[in-house]
């Protein structure tokens, strides 16, 4: 499986596009590990924000998906924790209830996107191909020392 | 009400029958439906009975069940007040004035019961049965026998009968009504975790329309990729089934059930608990501690109705501690054996408890 590979250890400024899924449903972010796998995007999985946020790889992902209800950090709380950080991976929240208020705050957060679950191959496929673009943006002139968002 | 006794001086007489008449006066117009039975009969046959040396008078009736019939028909009523020709829908006291077999044809069976209790020298004989109105209706009464003992009339036994219709139905109702009420009481907790059930149920469905995605993608490359497909398949049926259990358990809470006696594991029953609120207490950042001494004896108990107190007492205690600061927001559990077959459970959170007015 491609989580097995370190994306640490993978080309610095981004051959590799690495997606990160931070989710504290095993069984659905193995899921969905699985499927962007298929689509030929590895993935690592991350039980919550906060196991994301102590893992040494965490600068290296071009894309996080991230549960919007966790135990330890939840969706929009580690998207502030990334804004504070100055990690400009963009983030789309996932979560099988949101209301209008929630969904605008998130958005407002910096989200990419707030998907609900299940989560479909049609509306994430799109979401990935505009963090790659960024991802590569990022990667060219400007790159890391700028402060602004990719 | 009942008087014997030797008659002395002329004035004495008369002092005793005016007594005796204020007493039949007040027994005729007594709330109380009231039947006077003149019982020489059945003494007499009593009597006959013991010189034939019977002694077990429930199986001789058994065995002789005409004479029940017979005695049906040879006791007498003698008297009866307003309340029972009321009773009965008689027209006077006259209608209820004859042999007693019209008291028992609600329930024929009660008869045998009633000699035996007599025959036997008890006191009374109080029973809950049905009469049969004379107007064909049946309603149902606490039938109560007093009988003569020896010092007092002998040969007169009193009956009284009380109408519990209404109120019986008054009860059956009411029962109805809290089982109604438990039912709707576990709906509303329900609905209060609803949210918290659709995820659980969501989570494995997400999971299986994921894994199917994945599934659809690898059957797509040349050459498909079985052993992946094989992995994924597994996970769908796993989550397929983390699913059904869920909705299951909901189901079982749900329904309305007779209570189950058996022996329970209380830490199964209790993790069972848990799983309704896990996703309260976790996106409510509340520190939950469970501490079940090991080794527990399983102890009698319904399952179900255990899990909903449980349920209950957590939905409560989060309820009670959401407007606290994060780091003040506690739930614990614990559960040790205090003494043989006794188990202490105690569930505590940290909200401001129960004032004092409303524990009455």
């Amino acid at each position: 499986m491609a989580r097995a590979a370190s994306p640490g250890k993978a080309n610095a400024v981004s051959e590799t596009f690495w997606v990160a899924v931070i989710d504290d449903d095993e069984a659905f972010r193995e899921a969905l590990c699985e499927l962007l796998h298929a689509l030929d995007f590895p993935c690592r999985p991350f039980a919550n924000g906060t196991a994301f946020l102590d893992s040494p790889d965490r600068g290296v992902f071009g894309c996080i998906l991230a549960d919007l209800r966790m135990p330890r950090l939840g969706g929009m709380e580690l998207q502030e924790a990334l804004t504070s950080r100055g990690i400009p991976a963009p983030v789309v929240i996932m979560t099988s209830h949101i209301s209008a208020h929630a969904r605008a705050q998130a958005m407002a957060g910096g989200a990419l996107a707030v998907l609900l679950k299940p989560i479909s191959e049609r509306e994430l496929l799109p979401l990935l191909k505009i963090a790659q673009a960024r991802a590569v943006s990022c990667a060219t002139p400007r790159s890391a020392e700028d402060e602004s968002p990719c | 009400m009942l008087m014997q006794g030797h008659m002395g001086e002329p004035e004495e007489v008369d002092e005793l029958r005016a007594i005796a008449a204020r007493n039949a006066q007040l027994i005729h117009y007594m709330p109380t439906a009231l039947w006077q039975v003149d019982s020489r009969g059945a003494g007499q046959a009593f009597a006959e009975l013991r010189a034939h040396g019977v002694s077990d008078i429930a199986r001789h009736l058994d065995e002789h069940p005409e004479l029940i019939e017979h005695a049906k028909d040879i006791v007498l009523v003698n008297d009866a007040n307003l309340a029972a020709v009321e009773l009965f829908r008689g027209k006077s006291t006259a209608d209820l004035i004859r042999p007693v077999r019209y008291l028992f044809a609600g329930t024929p069976g009660m008869a045998r019961r009633v000699m035996t209790a007599h025959f036997e020298g008890r006191r009374s004989y109080v029973e809950e049965a049905k009469i049969l109105r004379f107007d064909g209706a049946v309603r149902e009464v606490i039938f109560s026998v007093t009988y003569p003992i020896p010092g007092e009339l002998q040969d007169t036994t009193f009956i009284t009968i009380e109408d519990v219709t209404d109120r019986r139905r008054t009860e059956e109702q009411l029962r109805r009504l809290q089982a109604d009420y438990s039912h709707a009481a576990r709906i509303s907790t329900l609905g209060e975790l609803a949210t918290s059930i659709a995820h659980e149920v969501k989570q494995p469905l997400s999971a299986i329309i994921t894994n199917a995605e994945a599934s659809l993608r690898w059957l797509d490359r040349e050459p498909a990729n079985v052993p992946k497909l094989a992995q994924l398949t597994t996970r769908i049926s796993e989550s397929a089934h983390r699913a059904n259990e869920i909705i299951q358990r909901i189901r079982s809470m749900a329904t309305k059930h007779e209570p189950e006696r058996a022996l329970i594991n209380i830490a199964d029953v209790i993790a069972e608990a848990l799983l309704f609120v896990r996703h309260d207490v976790e996106t409510r950042s509340i520190s939950l501690s469970t501490k079940i001494a090991p080794g527990l004896p399983q102890v009698p108990g319904d399952r179900i109705l255990l899990q909903q107190i449980f349920v209950n007492l957590l939905v409560n205690a989060i309820q009670a501690i959401i407007p606290l600061a994060i780091e003040r927001r506690r739930i614990s559990i614990d559960v040790r054996q205090i003494n043989d077959g006794w188990l202490s459970i105690r569930v505590e959170d940290s909200g401001p408890g129960i004032p004092a007015e409303a524990m009455s």
